[in-house]
């Protein structure tokens, strides 16, 4: 095929050679046998468009040498008369060739020519009239495209040329390329239907490639239209245009001519017109992609922004009433296709109304309302990847404001993403959620500051719903760390001491983690890593109450409410630990750290608020849980220093019922209980700090000026002999010099105030008396040292469990917080039984006497006292 | 005239202002003895005077004795031999002497003949002049392939051996009056449907015939097809057209499944020679016009125009011995290459 049509130009420009000699001599008739052969080469059947298009090219190239002689032979001379008729006579000679084809291209050819003589005598119309009735015999479909095509570019000087002056000439000129136009896309859509059905496909790409010829017919219709000429625009051309585009009830047609209108046809037409185009969509062709066309439209709103008076927008409000519409007849419209037609709609009020979310909202109401029809949960890969792309849209230039205003405003929108399968909704969560966090202006966007703003909030938890149905996530799911970064902010800003200025909105803050809390409520996991988060904002708002309610001293019914809300806010707190507690696993030991930490804390902050029921209630709870759930050594020592070091400074526990000395009793008692020797010690060495109260100088409190009420040295020191005869059992008797060492050094500690007002029972002897036994323990180790190589107890040693927290680097050894020795050399993995460690390990006591008597000896500078200790 | 005898005289006819006149180039048949392919004739109309003057010429001096010198004109019609008119031509008289060597003639309808000069003697060359004074002439001259018409001015020495004649041939073209073109328009046309109807042929659907009702100016109008096929419609401006008229019509597509390659327009004349009961007939295309290419859908209208002036047409004419009719007829060719036609008589004569 390729071949044949590579003849038949070869052929056409051997001919057209000839042609030129032909006419050089004046010898028209022979020219015009040529050009019977060169015509006949448009007959050939069965070429791609492709080719056929090359054929034509050089067709219309031979042609123009006839035309262009005709022209300087007949036209260019000087306009007599006798010429012209001497060129009609030729348009009618040519009219005797045999096939209709190359009649028809003579005909134009010589027509040309004619109508460009620019005589008044010469009958323009009726010429015109005949090329384009003629033209009717060309039934083909690409054969006869290209003939209108091959008249639409002979006409074009002629109506480029001769503006009409009325309209009358006008509604001719209109009508003449209408037609054509007409002719031109039914022999355009009869192309579809040739040939057998299974290259329909075929036969759409070929379509395809020829559009451009139908396309500029309509170009050169859009030139006659003047840009102010509404009126004929709708009334004429418009009117019939639709018409033909309904009746040729063809897909590619109607997609591409629709296109093409859009594109051609100045803005302000396609305003006043569209009603008539948004009618005319809903009776195209069911194939037609009527999003599409609707969004080709819209791209040329958007283009035309600026062309577009800001007071005449109400044409968003018809398109969106269009698509409103059209989905609510058409129930079955592929979701596909309905994205499409949203997204377009939400661009076009993107860029002219962007700070309207209330028709965005309208417009997801309608995609909800569509999939409510369908009760499953939806799992579209178009719906969601439309979701997805909401805020990609190019003109949106702060999406953190926009996904800020689309989740307050739209309802819509989340009822959408709560109708999506649990997978596909995170999907969208996830971007959207990154996008709200990667603001840097996340606390400008975020202050509530009405009960209106919990619109925002209110909706913002009911588009994460989704995440509620997660199952087994940690904190390094990226959802909850966005979400967590993002509730962190949105605390930070709100409950903000800065933010606060009356009671109002303390009222409302306090709502605003109410409703986070109950949001939170809805799955364990939420509640474990949100709930802390809460409570230590509840925190903070009681620290402001108490500063109000100080600030405020004179007023009763404020201090009355603030005490109110001071309590209804720890029993909030009660409530938040006690749900991480019931909700979550009661083996976890981090868990059970934390909620012990987090009663300690408030009991604290109560304490210091001076609120000893609550403060009890909390250190009770906290006892009870250390009782019940903890239940291993090392956290039983370690929960039992923290409730040491918090009950340690209370101040409100001494009323009549004498709290305090409930809880420490408690405290000793479990002290002592401990399992392990070493954590018994040491616990118990501590709890001697229970009956010494130490100054908190930010309640003014000071070690000169201020009378401690709980200062009772006999029972320090009956702490202090318990923990050394604990100490003493111990058989390690490298831990236990340790921790004598240790017991000495507390004995120090108590030794130094007792110069003043409080009884001391730490006397010199007895300090003496404990420097000596540890000496005595430390010479009867290094005999043992010496004498032994391999003691069995380093085995026992290296063993034990390592702690990460307040080493001690002895050389290779440490010595952690809880009392044992941990090997530390680059070796560690190694089996470290056979090595002989004794010496190092001894190491750790003796440096730490050594230091111990260094301080000692330094101390004899300032206190006298301490000259007397022996060393 | 024999090559082998030079005959004692040459006869030369020359008619007035024949070198002026209209002549017409006419194509010698192929199987004649004719020593051109084409011959040209003056052109004559009905009515007109036919005169000249005939020369004779002595060869060397010789006297030539006489019976008397006579010129006749003659129209004749010819048959060719053998054909269905041989029943009639052998009982007119053998005297009748075709032109063609194939054919003879069947009937002089005109035949006038006078005396140039007495019985005598010709001694030197000597010019007679004739004129036939507005000679009617019945028919127009005709060359077909079985029948002819034709003219000519024969001048014979009439001799007590063998007379020595000359012939001269002329062209007759008969214009219609105005008033009988209207006459004409008038005259309803006859569609004659074909007796044998073949698959091809496209038959009528409807009975209805409305170009058989006769009103001025009417167009020839047809409404034709072949059942949930094809259905066409198709018409002319009139029936009736002048040689230099031009045809003027539109068809119109009711329904097509054809898959159609294409459409012409055919003008084919008929001579029919002989009697009526064994009539010859010989069908000769004129005119092969192609009106369409591709295959249309329904609703569309295809226009005709066809300019006849440009073609070697044939008026309509007829006589007992022969006529020759024309028609038109619009072959459809589909793409598996059967044709479906359908024929429609016109007349056409000769306007002036």
């Amino acid at each position: 095929m390729v071949e044949s049509s590579q003849n038949a130009i070869n052929l056409i420009k051997k001919q057209s050679v000839s042609i030129s000699k032909f006419l050089e001599n004046d010898k028209l008739m022979e020219s015009l046998k040529c050009y019977s052969l060169v015509l006949n080469q448009l007959r050939l059947g069965h070429l791609k468009p492709k080719q056929y298009y090359e054929l034509y090219l050089a067709v219309f190239d031979s042609l123009s040498i006839l035309k262009s002689y005709l022209y300087s032979n007949f036209i260019s001379i000087d306009s007599n008369a006798n010429k012209i008729n001497q060129l009609q006579d030729l348009y009618e000679l040519v009219q005797y060739s045999g096939n209709v084809l190359p009649r028809l291209y003579l005909m134009i050819t010589v027509g040309s020519v004619i109508l460009a003589s620019n005589d008044e005598s010469t009958p323009s119309r009726e010429l015109l009239k005949d090329m384009i009735e003629m033209s009717r015999g060309i039934q083909n479909p690409t054969r006869g495209l290209f003939l209108r095509y091959y008249l639409s570019q002979m006409t074009n000087d002629y109506f480029n040329n001769n503006h009409p002056s009325t309209k009358e000439d006008l509604l001719f000129d209109l009508e003449f390329n209408f037609n054509n136009f007409t002719e031109m896309n039914k022999l355009w859509v009869r192309l579809q239907h040739q040939g057998p059905l299974r290259e329909r496909d075929l036969r759409s790409q070929e379509r395809i490639d020829l559009k451009i010829l139908i396309g500029s017919q309509l170009v050169k219709l859009s030139q006659l239209i003047d840009a102010n000429n509404w009126d004929i625009y709708n009334d004429v051309f418009l009117k019939n245009f639709l018409l033909q585009l309904i009746q040729c009830n063809d897909k590619i047609s109607q997609e591409y001519l629709f296109d093409v209108l859009f594109q051609i046809f100045p803005l302000n037409f396609h305003l006043k017109s569209l009603n008539s185009y948004l009618k005319t969509l809903p009776d195209l062709n069911s194939s037609v992609s009527i999003d599409l066309i609707f969004k080709n439209l819209i791209s040329k709103f958007i283009i035309s922004k600026d062309e577009i008076e800001k007071n005449s927008l109400d044409f968003t409000m018809e398109l969106f009433n269009f698509v409103d519409q059209f989905l609510s007849e058409n129930k079955d419209y592929p979701i596909e296709n309905l994205c499409s037609l949203l997204n377009s709609l939400i661009a076009l009020n993107l860029i002219y109304k962007p700070s309207d979310f209330h028709i965005i909202d309208k417009i997801f109401n309608i995609l909800n309302l569509r999939l409510e029809l369908n009760p499953k949960k939806e799992k579209d890969t178009h719906l969601i990847e439309f979701l997805l792309c909401i805020g990609l849209n190019e003109y949106i230039d702060d999406k953190p404001n926009f996904y800020y205003n689309l989740i307050k405003c739209c309802g819509n929108f989340i009822n959408v993403i709560n109708i999506l399968d649990n997978d596909s909704s995170l999907k969208i969560i996830l971007p959207i959620l990154n996008e709200l966090c990667q603001s840097n202006k996340l606390d400008n966007i975020i202050p509530l500051n009405d009960s209106n703003d919990f619109n925002f909030l209110r909706n913002f938890l009911k588009f994460l719903n989704p995440v509620l149905s997660l199952n087994d996530f940690d904190i390094s799911n990226p959802i909850i760390e966005l979400l967590l970064k993002f509730i962190n902010q949105l605390l930070f800003v709100n409950i903000n001491i800065k933010h606060l200025r009356n009671l109002k909105q303390l009222n409302l803050k306090i709502e605003f983690i109410l409703i986070l809390k109950n949001w939170f409520s809805g799955n364990p996991n939420l509640i474990r890593i949100f709930y802390p988060l809460l409570i230590t904002n509840f925190w903070k708002l009681i620290r402001y109450i108490d500063h109000l309610k100080c600030k405020i001293k004179n007023n009763e019914n404020i201090t009355e409410y603030c005490e109110n809300q001071l309590k209804q806010l720890f029993k909030y707190i009660s409530r938040c630990i006690n749900d991480i507690f019931n909700y979550n696993d009661k083996t976890d030991i981090e868990l059970i750290d934390l909620i012990f930490k987090l009663f300690l804390q408030t009991a604290s902050i109560s304490d210091q608020l001076m609120l000893n029921e609550v403060s009890y209630d909390f250190y009770s709870q906290s006892i009870t849980l250390y009782e019940e759930y903890i239940v291993d050594s090392t956290p039983q020592f370690q929960a039992l220093i923290y409730l040491i070091q918090s009950l340690q400074k209370t101040r409100s526990l001494y009323s009549e019922e004498n709290y305090y000395n409930i809880l420490i009793l408690k405290c000793i008692s479990h002290s002592t209980k401990l399992l392990k020797k070493n954590d018994q010690c040491r616990a118990v060495y501590y709890c001697s700090h229970l009956w010494w109260q130490t100054e908190i100088s930010s309640i003014g409190e000071n070690e000169e000026l201020t009378k401690f009420d709980n200062r009772n040295g006999k029972r320090v020191l009956e702490c202090l002999q318990r923990s050394l005869r604990v100490a003493d059992s111990i058989m390690d008797n490298v831990l236990s010099c340790e921790l004598m060492i240790e017991i000495l050094n507390r004995c120090l500690y108590f030794f130094i105030p007792s110069n003043s007002n409080y009884d001391s029972t730490i006397s010199i002897n007895y300090i003496n008396g404990l420097i000596e036994l540890i000496k005595v323990n430390l010479n009867s180790l290094k005999l043992q040292e010496s004498t032994i190589e391999n003691n069995q107890f380093d085995s026992r040693i290296s063993a034990s469990s390592p702690s990460s927290r307040g080493l001690d680097i002895v050389e290779d050894c440490v010595i952690s917080v809880d009392g044992n020795f941990i090997e530390y050399n680059k070796n560690f993995n190694k089996n470290s039984a056979s090595l002989s460690k004794t010496n190092q390990l001894l190491q750790v006591p003796l440096s730490h006497f050594n230091r111990t008597c260094e301080y000692i000896i330094e101390q004899r500078d300032i206190d006298e006292r301490f000259t007397m200790i022996i060393i | 005239m024999s090559i082998f005898f030079k005959a004692p005289i040459d006869i030369e006819i020359l008619l007035d202002g024949e070198e002026s006149r209209n002549h017409i180039e006419v194509s010698n048949p192929s199987g004649s003895n004719a020593k051109t392919l084409t011959e040209s004739m003056p052109v004559f109309e009905d009515g007109e005077t036919v005169s000249g003057i005939a020369t004779l010429r002595v060869r060397d001096g010789k006297r030539v004795e006489h019976a008397g010198i006579k010129v006749s004109i003659v129209g004749s019609i010819d048959l060719i031999k053998g054909s269905g008119g041989s029943n009639g031509g052998t009982t007119t008289s053998n005297s009748f002497k075709s032109v063609d060597s194939r054919k003879k003639s069947v009937e002089q309808f005109l035949c006038l003949t006078y005396d140039l000069c007495p019985a005598g003697e010709l001694q030197h060359s000597q010019s007679f002049p004739f004129n036939f004074k507005n000679l009617p002439k019945r028919h127009e001259s005709y060359k077909g392939k079985n029948v002819d018409v034709s003219y000519y001015v024969k001048v014979t020495l009439i001799r007590k051996g063998a007379d020595i004649s000359k012939i001269k041939k002329f062209w007759v073209n008969l214009y219609l009056s105005q008033k009988e073109i209207e006459n004409l328009n008038k005259k309803p046309v006859a569609i004659r449907e074909e007796a044998n109807k073949t698959r091809e042929e496209i038959t009528k659907p409807n009975a209805e015939e409305e170009s058989l009702i006769s009103n001025e100016s009417k167009p020839v109008k047809l409404d034709i097809g072949i059942e949930n096929c094809l259905h066409i419609e198709f018409e002319y401006a009139k029936s009736a057209y002048s040689l230099k008229d031009v045809i003027v019509g539109r068809i119109y597509f009711l329904l097509s499944r054809l898959k159609i390659k294409h459409m012409e327009v055919s003008l084919i004349t008929r001579e029919s020679a002989g009697v009526s009961s064994a009539s010859t007939l010989v069908d000769s295309t004129a005119i092969r016009y192609e009106i369409m290419d591709g295959s249309p859908v329904k609703g569309e209208t295809i226009p005709i125009r066809l300019f006849l002036s440009g073609y070697e047409l044939t008026p309509n004419m007829g006589c007992n011995y022969f006529n020759v009719k024309n028609y038109l007829s619009l072959v459809i060719i589909d793409e598996d290459g059967r044709r479906y036609f359908k024929q429609s008589e016109i007349t056409l004569y000769r306007q002036k």
